[in-house]
């Protein structure tokens, strides 16, 4: 991955035509922190079709747009060739991946295609995106380009007929501490790093161009005057066939979200969770076993000084120099100082904190739809008994 | 050149298409399925042109049946060429490099034809028209033409194929475009997207935030209270014989009455019991770990 950002950053350093500049407001120029996420809605539509043709393996592609006034103007995006294709020749790969994003930003900007990098995109399954990889890639991209974000897909919760989509950022504090590698304890404080605000999420909003609306205006209308369907109904009863074309439109009404059996969904979910609560076990267990062992080496330390100091004392009471010089009476030895260096990264707890609250957040976002949804079908049923009796 | 003048547009419109017996094995043998990523993609590209440009081209990818006689165009890249009077170049360099490139993403999707804007097709379209039989061969390459410019009020998307006409052997056969069925062929996951997109058209400032599960829910809900007024006010005017029955309507009505499964009450409301206390257990147990969560992360600080 850093290769090919590596030319994504040289593409930038080309000569650009100069651009002419004036007469447009400089508050449009000026940076600003980020505070939403405007993706064109081909954007979506060119993840979603990616994401898809590489069910179930993870997706991933590149973000162009601009960023105007605090708002990020995703105008464009093209996905990167997978990796899982030619795994032996993996170092080929990654520089061919490289020359395919230069080419492609370069091929996008002679058609008057925005050809600035933005950010990544990728897809996830079940909100299991959590991983050390995610970061890694996303602080390259936000210390190469500082305004970019990672928008993250998830396919299985979107066909359940809810768009899924989540624009994420590293904080800055994180941004910070990453760079050290310094994910100690004692680090962690000092910067109040809570789990929850390692990233920072913004709001996703979809915007269509004025054709596209025209576009979408047209094919609505022919949902609600599709021939198949003036067919069907204008037939004699006696050729009555009780299927009407389901390819009626991209636009007829989707009713997905009203399914009511959605048990393997929870299931999955419950496994997934069960399993990281596990990792998150072992996790703490590792920290616990460091911090005993460090209490341990303290301890020792301690008693050893105490006794030394206690000898100087009886010689100094005989009216003798005593034993031990002012270095022998530190608390600390190589043993305590290496372990006290080997403090086990924090880094892999706080993710999968994330994780384990994602899973929640995420079986409490569909528990609320799913128990109104069984009120609704038990009282539709009274109603249904009530008018029948 | 005489070609110009040997190039002959039919156009049925798509109903009459399907209805006169002389253009239906052509129809028949021939359909093509657009994904909504395309339309959308030619769009942009059309919204991107430069200045004195009045239309854009470019090629279009996708699958075709094993005897090529249906294709799906999945996916499309931009093309730019110059045009001047009748003269048409297409900057076959970009369109190898762009191709290659599309291979490399993926690699089942080839050239199956190419899209233009505008209204009608032109003189100019029967020379790139066969610039792309090239790159199509065997089969014939599909061509879209969208709209743009909303002429009739109505952003009509078409199809197209081509045959050649002319006395044979002639040095220049004209060329004949028979417009084929295209529909508009879209996935559940594209669907649930194209959902949200679709909510943006009717705002004024033609954007939509993602809405929460919960909102969406409620969404269809009062979009089915809406088609079921609908249906009831249709069978009020039935009854009381202020509209002409429709059998066929009828017959649709009564099936799907008829396919709501009957559950005896007992058994419904043990079956609604215990799902609710699986759902309530989960979430319980949900919160439950985030609360632990949050209590070891207290702890953690104060050690």
């Amino acid at each position: 991955m850093a290769t090919k950002l590596n030319a994504a950053s040289a593409l930038r350093k080309d000569p650009i035509e100069s651009i002419n500049l004036e007469g447009l407001d400089p508050a449009l120029l000026a940076t600003k922190p980020l505070h939403e996420v405007q993706l064109d809605a081909l954007v979506v539509l060119k993840i979603v079709k990616h994401c898809r043709d590489y069910q179930p393996t993870t997706a991933t592609g590149q973000l162009l747009g601009i960023d105007v006034a605090g708002s990020l103007e995703v105008t464009n995006c093209f996905p990167f060739t997978s990796k899982s294709h030619d795994d032996q020749d993996e170092g080929a790969d990654e520089m061919d991946g490289a020359e395919y994003q230069l080419q492609m930003l370069r091929c996008l900007r002679k058609l008057n295609f925005d050809a600035n990098t933005v950010g990544w995109y990728q897809s996830t399954y079940l909100g299991s995106f959590w991983n050390q990889s995610l970061i890694e890639t996303q602080y390259n991209y936000q210390k190469t380009f500082a305004q970019s974000v990672v928008i993250v897909y998830d396919p299985t919760r979107t066909t359940q007929g809810n768009l899924c989509l989540r624009a994420l950022r590293l904080s800055d504090t994180f941004m910070e501490l990453y760079q050290n590698r310094k994910f100690t304890m004692e680090s962690l404080i000092q910067h109040k790093l809570t789990p929850t605000s390692i990233f920072q999420s913004l709001p996703v909003k979809i915007r269509n161009s004025h054709l596209l609306s025209a576009l979408l205006h047209e094919l609505d209308e022919n949902t609600s005057h599709s021939p198949s369907l003036r067919d069907s109904i204008s037939q004699p009863a006696s050729t009555f066939t009780p299927r009407i074309a389901a390819d009626i439109s991209p636009l007829s009404t989707n009713f997905d979200n009203l399914e009511l059996g959605a048990e393997a969904y929870l299931e999955r979910h419950l496994e997934y969770l069960g399993e990281t609560v596990e990792e998150h076990g072992q996790e703490q267990w590792r920290w616990q076993g460091w911090q005993r062992s460090l209490h341990k080496e303290q301890q020792r330390l301690q008693q050893t000084v105490s006794k030394r100091r206690g000898e100087n004392a009886t010689r100094a009471s005989q009216g003798l120099p005593p034993v031990y010089g002012d270095e022998d009476l530190q608390v600390s030895s190589p043993a305590l100082t290496k372990l006290l260096a080997s403090e086990p990264s924090r880094l892999e707890t706080l993710i999968i904190t994330n994780q384990i609250d994602t899973y929640c957040k995420q079986i409490n976002q569909f528990a609320g739809p799913a128990m109104s949804k069984m009120f609704v079908a038990k009282s539709v049923r009274q109603d249904a008994q009530a008018a029948s009796s | 050149m005489a070609a110009t003048s040997s190039f002959l547009h039919l156009q049925f419109s798509p109903n009459s298409a399907s209805a006169t017996p002389a253009s239906s094995s052509a129809s028949q043998t021939f359909s093509v399925a657009v994904g909504p990523v395309v339309l959308f993609s030619v769009l942009d590209h059309f919204l991107r042109r430069p200045d004195q440009q009045t239309k854009v081209i470019g090629a279009l990818l996708g699958v075709r049946s094993e005897d090529g006689s249906e294709v799906e165009v999945r996916n499309c890249f931009p093309l730019s060429h110059t045009e001047t009077n009748d003269q048409i170049v297409v900057d076959a360099d970009y369109l190898n490099q762009m191709y290659s490139l599309h291979q490399r993403v993926n690699s089942k999707e080839t050239i199956v034809g190419w899209y233009a804007t505008g209204t009608e097709i032109q003189p100019s379209s029967v020379w790139v028209h066969e610039f792309f039989a090239n790159e199509t061969a065997p089969f014939q390459p599909v061509h879209l033409l969208v709209d743009t410019s909303l002429s009739n009020d109505k952003m009509a998307s078409r199809a197209f194929v081509s045959s050649s006409v002319g006395v044979p052997g002639s040095e220049h056969p004209g060329s004949m475009f028979l417009q084929i069925p295209c529909d508009v062929k879209y996935f559940d996951a594209e669907r649930s997207g194209l959902d949200v997109i679709a909510l943006a058209k009717d705002t004024p400032d033609k954007s939509a935030n993602i809405l929460s599960d919960m909102d969406n829910l409620e969404r269809s809900i009062v979009q089915v209270q809406e088609m079921l007024e609908n249906v009831s006010a249709y069978v009020d005017a039935v009854l009381s014989k202020k509209e002409q029955p429709n059998n066929a309507i009828g017959r649709f009505l009564m099936d799907t009455v008829s396919s709501i499964p009957r559950i005896d009450a007992g058994e419904f409301e043990k079956m609604f019991n215990t799902h609710l206390q699986d759902l309530l257990m989960v979430v319980y147990l949900a919160n439950l770990t985030r609360s632990q969560l949050a209590i070891a992360e207290r702890l953690h600080k104060m050690v």
